[in-house]
């Protein structure tokens, strides 16, 4: 896999790294459209004035103290903090790079793109996203380390650059989401928001310790479980030997005899990183490749509006 | 026992599953997957019971294909005769095909003989390559007309198709013995007999021992009854036809006694029975309003025949369903006239004393100018001149009281009677009983008692002893069987000899005590009837008595001539012959067969060489094969006739009981068939036990079935 400083210099890399950006723009301008608010305004905020409440108004903002001084309706505004970070942290471990479109012959079938490709789209669309609010984002691909790391940065401009840097990455090594979670913990100095893109397919026990201990330091987390739609529904036919990434022995069989088992034993473990994701107070979201972008985000950008504040 | 053994390399295809499982192996989708830890979770938790599954399905499909190639070399299960492990081989097969007379029966489309060819066809088809075949066919005698099994299935067809239905009666039991002796000759190898008959119960009278020698060689030797012919309820059959009278003479009209049997199982009405001389239209007819079931009843017509000679007399009904039966013809000699010679002690006939007095009345019942022309001519002669009479030129000589004769004229007397004369002895006070028992009996053999002493008192008119009104059964003294025609016990008798019966002498009288009054004795072609008392009133009163002399006379006159004509009339399947001048011999003689019922064209005629038997010319046909009027015709002699019938117990239709039938399912396959029933295949199951196939089949589908179920249900996700 080549560097990403020299990937950088790859035409074939900018033009996907155009691409990506296009797309990203694309995508956000669709779902913003419309919008007036940041669905992610309000983490770091600091107080600028009140104005007189008028029906319709959100009473959550209403400020008691006024009120029960003077008997008049204010809402406090607020400003946002132009250096809130978020960190976008996508697992580019070997394993991300199955998608079940590739190779498969029917290519409308239900089959997703490789979980690396939407992990970057997803990652490059909420970098813009965050940096069109004016706030800092921060961008680490990993495996069992931190590969490729953007820093923080709060300038619109330099969006070239995270998608340069995601087009360039190509997935090769073993994953260790624990290790680099803490890894994060440990590193990150400015309390933000965390988005991690991933097939989480790694200790859930040491994923979920990880994900405690960023939220242990005041970031809020946000899970994108990227699964493709294979691995979540198990559709193989026959015999198929299954050939593990990450260098995992293999398998040979005829699936559709165990798919019951299998998707018990995916279920398990998705209910176990929900439970976990709950319990800190974490994002879970569950990821299809194989359905839009757009739509995935939308409808978390929607839940975020309804649930956050 | 397979039927198609080379099938059974057919189970080299259980390979095939073999080879499916082990291609597949390689038949392998291959795939990158990220989500390993799911998949081995499940693998581990799911490979055993898959690997079971697995080798279950492929035991099931190898099973399967296993059976398939079973079933299609046709197993068989073993039955106890012959075959080998690759096949079933030659049989060696005797084919008995019942032609008595009853298989002409028809149920409107073909006749019981038609389907026994047919099912003799069928049987030959029914043999595996490489068998052979012998053909017995079977009434009461057994015509082999292929003797030993040959492999020329050709000849085997045609021989079946050109086989002869015959008039004779039905006795199985000998072409049974006959086939078991032709396969005992034959030591190995497969060997069958088939007997085709309609089963009809008269041609199993040795069915206890038929069953006997069956069960003996049942262990090498499979027999099948194959029973053709359906239940004939409806069989009419003329039983009996025969003269009813005395002597047949020209130009008179004669009564002929004609009995109808029923022989169905139901009631026959308005039975029309005509009487036809010399297969001209009919000269008589009856009809008969009903005859029950098992019935038989008489009926009298007359025929009058033109002129002296043989001629043919056919009774007939309308056809019914067995049509052989509903004719029957007898030959019989009219005659111009009878020449008898009277030979008396005194040879005088001009008072009521003399001797032949009665007796030469009786024979001429008629006035005396009428007697020249009537047709008994009497010719009147001493005993003393014996010695110069020509016997041959009469017909019957008459002996009354001749005490006795020249050697040199017994002698001549006895080559007369043995050449087919005839002779009556009227023995009397003046006769030479010695001569008569030594020299006619012992000597010549021509008596048919010993004259023993005699008994009773002529001289008074008491004490007298009668005949036996009873004993009538002698066709001379039929006639008194009925009342109305008189009493013989009414004569009285007031001495006569005791007679002792000599030999198959029989008795024609018997005296109220039994003992015979009178006998009868066949000497070759010719007949002696010994009466024991006088002819005259001398010793009885019988010859005062019209009403019962001038018949007796007259019957036992007829009954004389008629021996000379016994030989006219024989039973299907005997021998007919008949003596010629010695210059004939070697001269051929053409013989014409008369038209089987049913069939358009006459038998070919055959012809047949005089031959010398025993010192004489003798023209003879044996087995008469058909029953109907035979001429036999060579140059230069005289057109000679005779006519064959048959046993009227054939015209009994009833087959064996359901009990004799299982008796013989004992030792033997027995098959009941009609047209259009397939028999090979029951043939050959029989041969080589019953097929397996089917229940193969319905495994193998079984197993199909549950291979799916249990397929799907393993694949099923778990």
């Amino acid at each position: 896999m080549a560097e990403p400083t020299q990937s950088l210099l790859d035409p074939e890399t900018i033009s996907r790294a155009e691409a990506l950006g296009i797309n990203a723009r694309l995508i956000v301008e669709g779902f913003m459209a419309g919008e007036h608010k940041s669905p992610f305004r309000g983490f770091a905020i600091e107080f600028t004035q009140h104005r007189e409440y008028v029906p319709g108004d959100d009473t959550r903002h209403l400020d008691w103290k006024v009120l029960g001084r003077t008997d008049r309706y204010y809402l406090k505004q607020y400003e946002q903090e132009t250096n809130y970070v978020g960190h976008i942290l996508i697992d580019g471990s070997e394993s991300m790079k199955y998608g079940s479109k590739v190779g498969a012959r029917n290519k409308d079938d239900g089959a997703g793109i490789r979980k690396i490709d939407y992990a970057k789209q997803m990652a490059a669309c909420l970098a813009y996203l965050i940096l069109l609010q004016r706030d800092a984002t921060a961008l680490a691909v990993f495996d069992s380390k931190v590969q490729t790391y953007i820093p923080r940065t709060g300038n619109l401009a330099s969006i070239h650059n995270i998608m340069s840097a995601l087009a360039a990455y190509e997935p090769t090594g073993k994953t260790s989401i624990a290790a680099v979670l803490h890894d994060m913990a440990g590193q990150i100095k400015r309390k933000g928001i965390v988005i991690l893109i991933s097939d989480l397919l790694d200790d859930e026990s040491g994923i979920l310790e990880g994900i405690q201990h960023l939220r242990f330091g005041g970031n809020e987390v946000v899970v994108f479980h990227t699964m493709d739609p294979y691995e979540l529904e198990f559709p193989f036919r026959g015999m198929v030997e299954f050939d593990g990434l990450e260098g995992l022995e293999r398998q040979t069989t005829r699936p559709a005899e165990i798919r019951k088992s299998y998707l018990r034993e995916l279920e398990q473990f998705q209910t176990r990183l929900r439970e976990g994701c709950e319990r800190n107070q974490v994002h879970y979201v569950l990821v299809n490749t194989a359905h839009p972008l757009h739509e995935v985000l939308s409808g978390y950008l929607a839940f975020r509006h309804r649930t956050v504040r | 026992m397979f039927l198609n053994p080379f099938m059974l390399l057919g189970i080299a295809a259980i390979s095939v599953p073999i080879l499916i499982h082990l291609l597949n192996r390689h038949k392998i989708q291959r795939v990158a997957w990220a989500a390993m830890r799911f998949l081995k979770v499940s693998i581990e938790k799911n490979q055993k019971r898959m690997r079971i599954e697995d080798l279950l399905l492929l035991i099931l499909r190898c099973v399967i294909l296993a059976m398939l190639a079973l079933a299609l070399a046709r197993p068989v299960l073993r039955s106890a005769l012959g075959g080998n492990l690759l096949g079933t081989g030659g049989v060696s097969a005797v084919l008995v095909i019942d032609n008595s007379l009853s298989m002409g029966d028809s149920d409107g489309v073909s006749t019981r003989f038609e389907q026994a060819r047919q099912v003799a066809e069928k049987v030959l088809d029914s043999l595996p390559n490489g068998s052979s075949a012998a053909l017995l066919l079977a009434s009461n005698v057994v015509d082999p007309v292929i003797p030993e099994p040959t492999f020329d299935m050709n000849l085997l067809r045609n021989s079946i198709r050109q086989a002869p239905l015959t008039d004779r009666s039905t006795q199985l039991q000998p072409a049974f013995v006959r086939a078991l002796e032709i396969l005992d000759r034959r030591a190995t190898g497969r060997r069958e007999i088939y007997v085709i008959t309609d089963a009809q119960a008269g041609g199993f009278e040795g069915l206890p021992d038929i069953q006997k020698r069956l069960e003996a060689a049942k262990d090498q030797i499979g027999t099948h009854v194959v029973i053709v012919g359906q239940k004939e309820e409806r069989n009419l059959a003329v039983a009996d036809l025969r003269f009813a009278g005395g002597i047949i003479t020209a130009d008179q009209a004669q009564r002929f006694e004609i009995k109808i049997s029923n022989t169905g199982s139901v009631e026959a009405r308005d039975v029309k029975v005509t009487l036809s001389i010399d297969s001209e239209a009919a000269a008589d007819e009856a009809t008969i309003d009903a005859i029950a079931a098992g019935e038989v009843k008489s009926v009298s017509l007359f025929a009058r025949f033109r002129q002296a000679g043989l001629h043919s007399l056919q009774a007939r009904l309308s056809k019914d369903r067995l049509p052989a039966d509903d004719v029957r013809t007898i030959v019989v000699r009219a005659v111009e006239s009878v020449s008898v010679l009277v030979l008396s002690a005194d040879g005088r006939t001009d008072d009521r004393e003399a001797d032949a007095f009665f007796l030469q009345q009786a024979l001429q019942p008629v006035v005396a100018q009428d007697r020249s022309t009537y047709f008994v001519r009497t010719t009147i002669r001493p005993a003393t001149e014996a010695s110069s009479l020509k016997w041959d030129d009469y017909d019957v000589v008459m002996f009354v009281d001749v005490p006795d004769l020249t050697n040199s004229a017994a002698d001549a007397l006895a080559d007369f009677v043995k050449r087919g004369g005839g002779m009556v002895l009227f023995p009397g006070p003046k006769i030479s009983a010695d001569f008569y028992n030594a020299q006619l009996g012992t000597r010549l053999g021509l008596m048919p008692g010993t004259i023993g002493p005699a008994a009773g008192d002529a001289g008074q008119e008491r004490k007298f002893f009668s005949l036996s009104a009873k004993d009538t059964d002698h066709p001379i003294v039929s006639i008194w069987a009925d009342p109305a025609a008189g009493s013989l016990g009414a004569a009285h008798f007031y001495r006569a000899f005791s007679l002792s019966p000599i030999d198959k002498a029989t008795a024609v009288m018997k005296w109220a005590d039994g003992s015979p009054a009178a006998l009868e004795r066949d000497v070759d072609r010719g007949r002696v009837i010994l009466f024991s008392s006088t002819a005259g009133t001398a010793w009885n009163d019988l010859p005062v008595r019209p009403g019962l002399f001038v018949p007796l006379i007259h019957r036992t006159i007829g009954r004389l001539i008629q021996r000379q004509d016994q030989g006219l009339n024989l039973g299907v399947g005997q021998r007919w012959f008949s003596r010629l001048p010695i210059d004939q011999l070697g001269r051929d003689v053409v013989f014409t067969l008369p038209t089987p019922d049913g069939q358009k064209q006459p038998p070919p005629r055959q012809t047949k060489r005089v031959e010398l038997q025993k010192g004489l010319a003798v023209i003879a046909f044996d087995d008469i094969p058909f029953a109907g009027e035979y001429q036999a015709k060579a140059e230069g002699m005289e057109l000679m006739r005779f006519a064959a019938q048959a046993d009227s117990e054939e015209s009994k239709l009833d087959t064996i009981s359901d009990d004799q039938i299982k008796a013989l399912s004992a030792s033997a396959n027995v098959i009941r068939w009609s047209p259009g029933v397939p028999l090979e295949q029951s043939l050959s199951a029989a041969r080589s036990g019953s097929e397996l196939w089917m229940p193969v089949i319905m495994l193998v589908i079984a197993l199909a079935a549950t291979e799916t179920f249990l397929g799907n249900w393993f694949s099923e996700s778990k």
